[in-house]
């Protein structure tokens, strides 16, 4: 009942795996023919900030929880430790972005192919956090 | 159930409504430009692309400052 809270504030993330992971997919697809384009990135990085990003935002914006409580319903907050570990999760998900976007701008497929890959380690490291928190990814 | 609880559910659902809308306002303007560059063929201009850095980095900035208030004091 205390995560229900976070529960429907991170749920958008949910969504967000689901939306990354299906652009993720298509574009892990199209890197295993040697391919990497610009629209793929542009999607995939507009999901990501549309869902995980915006999401992570609203939630710093909650109040700070008291000391020694978590999410109740009746009293929306955000932790310090949660939103730090989801914010260095997300800094490693922009720095994949953009160095998947300086191999695309250099015309390195080759290179934009392994970016892609950190980009999809890094992504699945912010999931891992939610989950281990107890919200469904 | 007694008029106190009832308005403060009520309370309640309009201050998770108010969230929802938040998340929504910053959120629908990439999903819209990812749903419009998957199914629609959109590319975008490198204007409309250093428009989408600058709102990340602006939300990014926004999450630091939370970060660094929080900092003052242990949850």
């Amino acid at each position: 009942m205390n995560m229900k809270l976070l529960y429907i504030i991170l749920t958008a993330i949910s969504l967000a795996g689901c939306a990354t992971n299906g652009t993720l997919g298509t574009i892990t697809s199209v890197a295993n023919n040697f391919v990497v384009t610009q629209s793929n990135l542009d999607s995939a990085r507009n999901s990501y900030d549309g869902t995980a990003l915006a999401t992570l935002k609203g939630y710093s914006a909650l109040p700070r929880c008291p000391k020694s409580t978590g999410f109740t319903v009746a009293n929306p907050c955000h932790t310090r430790n949660l939103l730090v570990r989801m914010r260095n999760a997300d800094n490693q998900v922009d720095i994949a972005f953009n160095k998947t976007q300086d191999q695309i701008t250099s015309g390195n497929n080759t290179g934009a192919v392994a970016a892609w890959n950190s980009l999809q380690t890094a992504i699945a490291v912010i999931k891992k956090i939610i989950s281990d928190n107890g919200i469904g990814v | 159930m007694d008029i106190a609880t009832i308005l403060a559910d009520v309370q309640l659902a309009v201050k998770l409504g108010k969230m929802a809308y938040d998340i929504g306002v910053d959120s629908a303007p990439f999903m819209l430009d990812a749903y419009n560059i998957l199914f629609k063929g959109k590319v975008l201009t490198a204007d409309e692309r250093a428009a989408m850095v600058a709102k990340e980095q602006s939300m990014r900035a926004s999450i630091d400052a939370q970060i660094a208030e929080d900092e003052k004091t242990e949850d």
